[in-house]
């Protein structure tokens, strides 16, 4: 599918899993589940098992991950199944990305067109 | 397939765990149903079933009650559904759930329903931008993701979650670039003869606080966001400073101040879909955070049957969360027969004093995170207020200025409201600028509750495909049943 945000900067950018100061990921208080790995909008993303969509796109400086009825960028807010701004397309179908954890190979695509 | 119990509580938060365990203890049959993976609800969240604790980890209070919590529900009797969103509740009382693209019934004669809270998040210029979340999202995200929302976000809002997240992003290793605090200094300090009734937690705030003034965080009291810059993610922050109402101080210089995060919230609001569309009696407190159910010291609503606890029903914190659920759990116990009236009251007289004293923290904290109106007039007309079908200030103004005299003429006139959210974020916002012409929240009304309550595949209620099929499915009844009567035309027409 063609992506419909040429715009977006940040997402044409690829992925890695920084073990830097930058890393927002807290370590040290649990083990995380294996490492995976999965799309989002064709760019690889990388992830632990466990870990929601949402937080993997967050961990990886992803913020922009739906596009609103007007066509505007929107994220996440609630991380709680509320607000339904988190909403992405799974095999077409639209899920929250703050509900579904990550799984190996899994294409996610961004929800909503842009105007 | 039907379920058939004699009580269901509805969320597995502390208030629902106590509820269920207690009326399981006295011989009810009881089904717990909760849509996460894990019981705990929002305050004891757990980490995903695939990761495992270090042993050497940092103690964490939260993660110990919760555990202990959870450890009490797997040694009942208690039915627990997990993954269970229940997305339609029916008088008598029947509760419909899907789960992965299946769909469960359960009848009950009671119900309890420990819904829990959402976060009020009050919207200003640019806080659609991506990059601006939630505060009690951000403890979601640290707690259960184990993942800093950001390592130098602005925090805002009201209420004691600013600085327990300030605090959480620290001792993770972040620094917050700035705490803006809706309320004043002086609003902690005359709240704190009333917070010595928890003193544990008073003592876990004032280290919060001691930690974020030795990693020199700038913390403005009095302060609201401005606006927020960038398009595709935040690039900086304005921050105003506002008077006791939370209307700005023109006259006082704005800060602005560059981050690409701003962690945001205005205090919480109790879900009240479930009561709402049983037509239980609402009452309007602004300090308990808004609309509530009307209780009586039994958590008994004006329903039959129906009993409420938790923050779902007045903002008040988890541990008169879970007070409240085991006095709801007797009661359902001793209304349905199961123990008599001697052994209530023995049971009854000491949590209530319990309740009432953690009950003084709790209700201090609702008030420091209640509504305040001023905070609304900041917004342009091209500000959105509800985010699932763009809507703006303008346009919800137009609709006002035009006649609309409640929540719902405004929804029908505008759509504010209409979208997959169910009006979940815009509500609040919506309510008090329509309060702002009609004079009160009572008359301003409130968004009608609506099925399915959250959003589910048309395949996991209904795997038939035509119109037909789907009209005559149970489904379809539910929902024209509770549906109220701007449906009658199109049920009317299939009679
Ligand atoms: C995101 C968030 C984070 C919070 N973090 C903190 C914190 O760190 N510290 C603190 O003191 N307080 C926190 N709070 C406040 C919190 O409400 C209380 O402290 C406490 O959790 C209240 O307990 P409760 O049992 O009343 O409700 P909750 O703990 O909120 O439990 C309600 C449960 O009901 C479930 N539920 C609701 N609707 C449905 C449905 N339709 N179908 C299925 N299940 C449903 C939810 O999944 C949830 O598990 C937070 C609130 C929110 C919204
Ligand atoms: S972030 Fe709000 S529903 Fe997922």
């Amino acid at each position: 599918m063609q992506s419909h945000l040429p715009q977006l900067a940040p997402l044409r950018r690829e992925c890695k899993l920084p073990e830097t100061k930058t890393d927002l990921r807290i370590r040290g208080k649990f083990q995380r589940g294996k490492p995976v790995e999965f799309t989002f909008d064709g760019i690889t993303v990388n992830a632990f098992e466990g870990e929601s969509i949402a937080t993997a796109l967050l961990a990886a400086d992803i913020v922009s991950t739906k596009l609103s009825v007007d066509g505007y960028p929107r994220g996440p807010v609630c991380h709680m199944g509320s607000c339904q701004e988190c909403a992405v397309r799974i095999g077409g179908r639209k899920t929250l990305a703050c509900k579904t954890k990550v799984s190996q190979g899994l294409q996610v695509e961004i929800d909503g067109l842009k105007k | 397939m039907t379920l058939e119990q004699d009580l269901i509580v509805i969320g597995a938060g502390p208030a629902g765990i106590s509820a269920a365990i207690t009326a399981s203890q006295h011989g009810l049959k009881v089904t717990l149903i909760d849509e996460a993976p894990i019981a705990g609800g929002q305050i004891y969240r757990a980490t995903p079933q695939e990761w495992t604790p270090n042993t050497n980890g940092s103690p964490d209070q939260d993660l110990d009650d919760g555990n202990s919590l959870r450890d009490s529900l797997s040694k009942s009797n208690i039915t627990h559904l997990t993954n269970h969103v229940v997305w339609a509740v029916a008088p008598g009382f029947e509760v419909r759930a899907v789960s992965d693209s299946k769909e469960i019934k359960l009848t009950a004669k009671k119900l309890i329903v420990c819904s829990g809270v959402t976060e009020r998040i009050l919207p200003f210029p640019g806080w659609t931008t991506p990059g601006v979340i939630g505060l009690a999202a951000s403890t979601n995200l640290l707690k259960s993701q184990q993942i800093l929302p950001s390592r130098e976000p602005v925090i805002a809002g009201s209420g004691p979650l600013l600085y327990a997240v300030a605090n959480a992003i620290i001792e993770a290793g972040g620094k917050p670039v700035a705490i803006a605090d809706v309320g004043s200094l002086f609003d902690w300090v005359v709240s704190l003869p009333k917070l010595f009734a928890a003193p544990a937690l008073l003592i876990r705030g004032l280290i919060w606080r001691a930690r974020i003034f030795k990693a020199r965080i700038t913390v403005l009291h009095r302060h609201h966001v401005a606006r927020v810059y960038g398009d595709d993610k935040v690039e900086s922050i304005e921050l105003m400073p506002i008077d006791a109402n939370g209307t700005p101080l023109p006259k006082k210089k704005n800060i602005k101040i560059k981050s690409t995060s701003l962690i945001v919230g205005h205090g919480l609001i109790p879900s009240l879909e479930i009561t709402r569309l049983l037509k239980a009696k609402h009452v309007f407190r602004a300090e308990r955070g808004g609309w509530i159910p009307e209780l009586d010291a039994f958590q008994r609503t004006s329903v039959s049957g129906l009993y409420v606890a938790g923050d779902c029903g007045g903002i008040s914190g988890a541990k008169t969360a879970a007070l409240s659920g085991t006095i709801a759990g007797l009661q359902a116990s001793f209304d349905s027969g199961m123990i008599t009236e001697k052994i209530f009251q023995d049971l009854y007289a000491p949590t209530e004093s319990k309740r009432n004293k953690a009950e003084r923290f709790g209700k201090r904290m609702g008030k420091l995170m209640s509504i305040r109106s001023g905070l609304l007039e900041g917004l342009t007309p091209e500000t959105i207020v509800c985010r699932c079908e763009d809507i703006t200030y303008g346009q919800i103004m137009d609709a006002v200025n035009a006649g609309a005299a409640d929540c719902n003429e405004v929804k029908a006139w505008t759509r504010g409201g209409m979208g997959p959210c169910q009006g979940r974020t815009c509500g609040e916002t919506i309510a008090e600028i329509v309060t702002r012409q009609v004079g009160d929240r009572d008359k301003a009304g409130f968004f009608t509750a609506r099925v399915p309550l959250r959003p589910c595949t048309i395949d996991a209620l209904a795997p038939v495909c035509s119109y037909d099929d789907i009209w005559n499915s149970d489904v379809a009844k539910v929902a024209t049943a509770i549906l109220p009567a701007e449906n009658t035309e199109y049920k009317n027409s299939k009679k």
